[in-house]
């Protein structure tokens, strides 16, 4: 924020970032292979036989999906995947507002990194993925039924062109979402929830499908303590409006308080609407946010 | 307030980039952020403030400008005055009196009361004035109300210590007069404060005070020298008045010289504060100067040294003129006992003799009458009328006779009657005067019987009986009554100048002279000589600062005098009295000062305070 003319850094999603996705996919079949399997076959009903993919066996997996022919061959085991078993939708809802392109880390970037690691692991774990930027409205370019690791460069290539724009709607793009697809899953909301109008009725459209929602308030250290001072003309940088503020130590102090009550709002919303949250400041490395996020496992609700 | 340098105030027009330095200043630094509304929120809170705030970005301005105007006041130079803010008149008197002389450490007094005055002159006012006056026995203004610095440091320079006495009440008393019609008005004198009556003549005054200049100094002054002629002894006698006016004893050679060559030397020793009174008895027929000095090196030089006149023996001319000569024995008698001041060619004749003496047989200094009046009295001298008729002209008259007359009362005190007592001495019969315009110096119960008058230009002894008659003659009263009438005509006849004269003091003759006039004197650079005017049978010469040997030759006779100090006052070179009153220092004049740096200070203080508010943001 204290920089706003500072252009967003490119984003690249190269090696370094797919070997650490690969590191956060691994930790995640160990944390979420056992019960996740299962509750997913409870919640579930009629799955299907239809062969998908293969993934190598980690301990706890089920032998009743080891694939012993390949055993036979290989002498290594492998799991066989199943298309109705991974019914899952996952839902990633990132708010791509020209408020994310704030920050000392841009936040819009810190959002589209966690944004990547999410659907890849749930794209490894053949897990329905759609990743659907938002602003105003739902955009219409959002990548619909992302599966499996083959669309994982689609994935990156989609998130590298991925620009700013427009204010902030939630409630409006969060019910274009609801009107687009009827099944149930998990939806992440990543986002600054700077709305204009409040994020509350966005986030209680996505109750109400019965989907399970997951908060990912992300926040750059330099909103919470923004390094300004002085008489200052401040702008908003989504609808351009201004106003001329002597920022002074006592009104930051008060900006402080004021941000604080804000995102403590948000996730007292969350907690109450039975939603998880988890606050993303991006101070912290999105592979921690991620790990952190698969370890409380709110999100697979 | 004044300013010493007002073109600087053309600098206030910065005050117009300062203000434009301002607004360009408060345009604002536009910050883009994520959520305004946040913000504003806030400054809802904080609505309340908004008015104060503006108010002290107002102050901020305000602040720059006072700095500017702070930093172009002290450039020119301001200076306020004492008082209600306006112009004071200042009188300046300096002591220019001879005890400014006396050594102090580092200098002269009168060195030390310049650089005072100086410091004085410095902390002037822009709007005061200060007059400069030089005060000695006189006063000299040496600059008038002026606000020129420089023409009071022109008349400091000017000002030059002199051998005079101080006369402070007269300083004060012009200072008062020319400071009466202004209503803010000081007078400072400048002097060490000993002499004059400065302490006395201040108290009371209000608005005068002494700024004392010296420090204590050793000094052994002479007070008094001269030599009087004594007949009675035959000699001259010279008195000497000398004073340690210092607080440790003297020990000194004590000189007296005669025409520059040394006649006594005589050691003395003086304890603090003692006075000495010293004679000398000498023989000076021919007269001369005399110069008494002290071998000493004190503060004060000027009094070591002191000069008197030793007038020569004068012989005097007598004619008697009696109409028995034999009976006139008594009187060549006496005039043989007064042979250092009777002229061998006096005369002794009769009447009728006297009326056959040429003109220049006839000038006498005294011509005595016995008994008799030649047919004529000379036109000049002075005349001894021993129970002569009354001349024309006499102011008295014979009012009756007393065989036996007895004295009652004489004038003891004058001259005439010097060493005479008339209380048992029988006197011959006498006759009774009536006096109308003379001086009774004997009475008898009937009437007066000697008499003296004075009758401008000459003097006439009346004696009212036969000084002859009886054992008169062989009395002491009869040669002593002679010699003390011709004391009496030449104690004054003679004298045509003061034995002594104050430094700088006007000489001019006791009496009318006539003929041409030159004044000889001395200085340091030499003899200097110079023919004097006459005005209605007077001269005036004024060239008697420096103390010493004066020698006026009037109608080719010479009358010598001497300019010496004789001032105890000035003399005495006692330590300053603490400041009577409230005198001024350089301190007591801070508001008369300039107070840039008091300015530069402000303006300094106010651009920390200025940068505390608004560069360092705490203003809300």
């Amino acid at each position: 924020m204290a920089a706003p003319a500072r252009a967003r850094p490119e984003l690249e999603f190269g090696a370094e970032f797919l070997r650490k996705l690969e590191v956060l996919n691994v930790i995640a079949r160990k944390i979420f292979a056992g019960a996740l399997r299962a509750d997913r076959q409870s919640v579930r009903k009629g799955v299907s036989a239809e062969f998908a993919d293969h993934r190598s066996y980690v301990p706890g997996d089920d032998f009743r999906h080891v694939d012993w022919h390949l055993f036979g061959r290989l002498e290594e085991l492998f799991l066989k995947l199943y298309k109705e078993e991974e019914n899952l939708h996952l839902t990633l809802l990132l708010d791509s507002s020209l408020s994310m392109d704030q920050g000392a880390r841009n936040k819009l970037n810190y959002a589209l990194q966690v944004a990547a690691a999410l659907a890849y692991i749930g794209m490894s774990n053949m897990d329905c993925v759609h990743l659907l930027p938002f602003d105003r409205r739902l955009r219409d370019n959002g990548l619909w039924g992302l599966k499996g690791r083959g669309q994982v460069f689609r994935l990156f290539d989609y998130l590298a062109r991925l620009e700013p724009a427009q204010h902030t709607d939630l409630a409006r793009s969060c019910r274009e979402f609801i009107g687009k697809t009827r099944q149930r899953g998990i939806v992440v909301v990543l986002s600054d929830f700077y709305d204009l109008d409040g994020f509350q009725p966005g986030l209680r459209y996505l109750k109400f499908p019965r989907h399970s929602v997951y908060v990912l308030h992300v926040v750059d250290e330099l909103e919470e303590r923004p390094d300004i001072r002085g008489d200052l003309r401040l702008v908003d940088c989504e609808a351009g409006t201004h106003r001329e503020i002597n920022v002074t130590e006592g009104l930051l102090a008060r900006y402080e308080d004021a941000f604080g009550r804000l995102a403590r709002g948000v996730e007292s919303f969350c907690v109450r609407n039975e939603m998880g949250y988890c606050l993303a400041r991006t101070a912290v490395p999105f592979d921690e946010l991620v790990l952190k996020i698969l370890r409380r496992g709110g999100l697979v609700g | 307030m004044s300013l010493g340098a007002p073109a600087f105030l053309w600098l206030l027009a910065l005050a117009l980039p300062v203000i434009a330095l301002y607004l360009l200043k408060v345009r604002r630094r536009r910050v883009a952020v994520p959520y305004l509304r946040l913000w504003e929120s806030l400054v809802q809170e904080t609505r309340a403030h908004s008015l104060f705030q503006r108010f002290k970005r107002l102050l901020s301005l305000l602040l720059q400008l006072v700095i500017l105007a702070a930093l172009v006041l002290a450039m020119g130079k301001p200076a306020l005055e004492l008082g209600a803010l306006k112009e004071e008149h200042v009188v300046l008197l300096l002591d220019t009196s001879a005890s400014m002389r006396a050594r102090d450490a580092g200098g002269t007094r009168f060195d030390a009361m310049l650089e005072r005055a100086r410091a004085l002159v410095e902390d002037l006012g822009h709007e005061d004035q200060m007059l400069v006056a030089a005060a000695s026995d006189r006063l000299d203004v040496l600059a008038p109300f002026t606000r020129s610095r420089l023409r009071l440091r022109q008349a400091l320079e000017r000002a030059r210590p002199t051998n005079r006495s101080l006369d402070a009440a007269r300083a004060l008393a012009f200072a008062r007069e020319v400071t009466q019609d202004r209503p803010s008005a000081r007078i400072l004198f400048l002097s060490d404060g000993a002499a004059g009556g400065v302490e006395s003549a201040l108290r009371g005054l209000e608005g005068a005070s002494l700024v004392p200049v010296g420090a204590p100094a050793e000094n052994v002054g002479i007070l008094r020298f001269s030599a009087r002629k004594n007949s009675a002894l035959g000699a001259d006698s010279i008195l000497a008045v000398l004073k340690n006016f210092g607080a440790e004893a003297q020990e000194f050679d004590l000189e007296l010289a005669l025409n520059g060559a040394t006649q006594k030397v005589a050691p003395q020793r003086l304890a603090p504060g003692e006075e000495s009174v010293q004679r000398f008895d000498m023989a000076l027929p021919e007269g001369g100067t005399l110069r008494l000095s002290l071998a000493l090196d004190d503060a004060l030089a000027l009094d070591n040294t002191a000069f008197a006149i030793a007038r020569p023996d004068a012989l005097r001319r007598i004619v008697l003129v009696t109409a028995d000569p034999a009976q006139a024995q008594p009187f060549q008698l006496a005039f043989e006992s007064m042979a250092e001041v009777v002229d061998p060619s006096s005369l002794l004749v009769t009447p009728e003799q006297y009326a056959g003496l040429d003109d220049e047989l006839k000038r006498a200094d005294v011509t005595i009458c016995h008994g008799v009046l030649p047919p004529e009295l000379p036109a000049g001298g002075n005349l001894v009328l021993l129970n002569t008729p009354l001349p024309a002209g006499l102011p008295a008259r014979i009012v009756g006779e007393e065989p036996n007359p007895e004295i009652w009362d004489w004038d003891r005190g004058h001259l005439l009657n010097r060493y005479l007592n008339y209380r048992d001495l029988p006197l011959p019969p006498a006759r009774i005067l009536e006096v109308a315009g003379g001086e009774k110096l004997v009475e008898s119960y009937s009437g007066p019987v000697i008499a003296a008058f004075d009758l401008g230009g000459r003097r006439a002894v009346y004696v009212a009986f036969d000084m002859t008659d009886r054992l008169f003659p062989f009395r002491l009263a009869f040669p002593l009554l002679l010699r003390n009438a011709v004391a009496w005509f030449e104690s004054e006849a003679d004298q045509l100048l003061e034995d002594c004269y104050r430094p700088g003091s006007v000489i001019r003759p006791l009496r009318p002279v006539s003929g041409p006039v030159s004044a000889t004197w001395f200085t340091p650079e030499g003899q200097h000589s110079e023919t004097l005017e006459l005005r209605d049978g007077a001269f005036y010469f004024d060239r008697t600062e420096l103390p010493g040997p004066y020698l006026f030759t009037v109608a080719g006779r010479d009358h010598p005098t001497s300019v010496n100090l004789f001032d105890a006052g000035e003399s005495d070179l006692a330590p300053p009295a603490a400041t009577a009153a409230a005198a001024p220092g350089r301190g007591a004049h801070l508001l008369n000062r300039e107070f840039w740096t008091v300015l530069a200070a402000l303006a300094l203080g106010l651009w920390a305070l200025e940068w505390a508010l608004y560069h360092r943001r705490i203003t809300e």
